[in-house]
């Protein structure tokens, strides 16, 4: 069926075996249908240069090759386009709509749990079994999302070997075991502290910034995110006293 | 590069948006009707004959 659409888009002044615009025309198929196939995209790529006489180690085509790939991927932004802004809408929601903050110092109350907690399973999944460590990566990276893991779920921290900085940021301790781009992140978390706006870094060491609001606390935005813990009683108590504390 | 190499690749990036845009909700709905197994079943007869093309290739 091909051969002959092939033959019939031969180019005599052309040194391979089509029209060049044919070609591409064909390759941007090709790559359309098996970039999100499982199946090699690149492979087929050059599969179908090949049986197009195209020389797979010219430079030009080689860059083709990879470029058009982008082509496709810019199809997937464009679909999921509503999906990912979706995703990113809780920090928005918390930003820019205090009236929704519960307990009134924080912003959104699902916002950052939603987030951490998706990066809660996303430490845990990433635990080896025991005794496998070696296979994947570092043990002290293993020992961080652990801990990462096991703070954000709510369970039992094992013992840390490291003390941590009185003047951390916002999550304290669990910040410390963050990865850079998270621990970033949660400094800007948008806190809401006597109903105004301030980063998380901000309202955990006001007196930095000449600010005389008392400091938030690792325990508050821990138990906010993640409830009382287990068979802690005056949680209740100790958040509305928070609260009140934030707001004298 | 000249003129003409850059209208290739600019129809092959079209094109290739274009295909995908059409291609990854039917792939999806596909998938969920049919799973992986097909694919498996491709790559392995597409991955035997590249074997005995390439093989060819050298030979000759």
């Amino acid at each position: 069926m091909i051969a002959p659409l092939l033959a019939a888009a031969r180019s005599p002044h052309h040194g391979g075996f089509l029209n060049p615009y044919l070609q591409s025309v064909l390759l941007g198929i090709v790559e359309g249908l098996t970039e999100f196939l499982p199946v090699s995209s690149t492979a087929h790529l050059r599969i179908t240069e090949a049986l197009m006489k195209i020389p797979l180690d010219d430079a030009y085509w080689k860059m083709y090759t990879i470029v058009i790939q982008l082509g496709a991927i810019f199809a997937l932004t464009l679909l999921f386009l509503a999906a990912s802004s979706n995703s990113c809408a809780p920090f928005r929601a918390g930003e820019w709509r205090p009236q929704l903050a519960h307990p009134p110092h924080f912003a959104h109350p699902h916002s950052i749990r939603l987030h951490l907690r998706a990066f809660a399973s996303f430490a845990q999944m990433e635990r080896p079994a025991p005794g496998q460590y070696h296979r994947h990566g570092s043990r002290a990276a293993h020992r961080r999302h652990r801990h990462v893991g096991d703070r954000l779920l709510g369970r039992s921290p094992r013992p840390r070997r490291h003390r941590h900085r009185a003047n951390d940021t916002v999550p304290g301790r669990l910040d410390r075991h963050l990865p850079n781009p998270f621990r970033r992140l949660s400094r800007n978390l948008p806190l809401h502290v006597d109903h105004r706006r301030r980063s998380a870094c901000l309202a955990r060491s006001p007196h930095r910034a000449g600010l005389q609001f008392p400091a938030l606390h690792s325990h508050h935005v821990r138990r906010h995110l993640l409830g009382p813990a287990k068979g802690d009683s005056s949680s209740k108590a100790a958040v509305a006293a928070g609260t009140a504390h934030m707001s004298s | 590069m000249n003129g003409e190499r850059w209208i290739v690749l600019v129809i092959g990036l079209v094109i290739s948006f274009i295909v995908a845009l059409g291609v990854v909700e039917w792939f999806l709905q596909w998938v969920r009707k049919h799973g992986f197994a097909l694919f498996a079943l491709y790559r392995i007869i597409l991955g035997i004959a590249l074997l005995i093309w390439g093989w060819k290739l050298t030979a000759s």
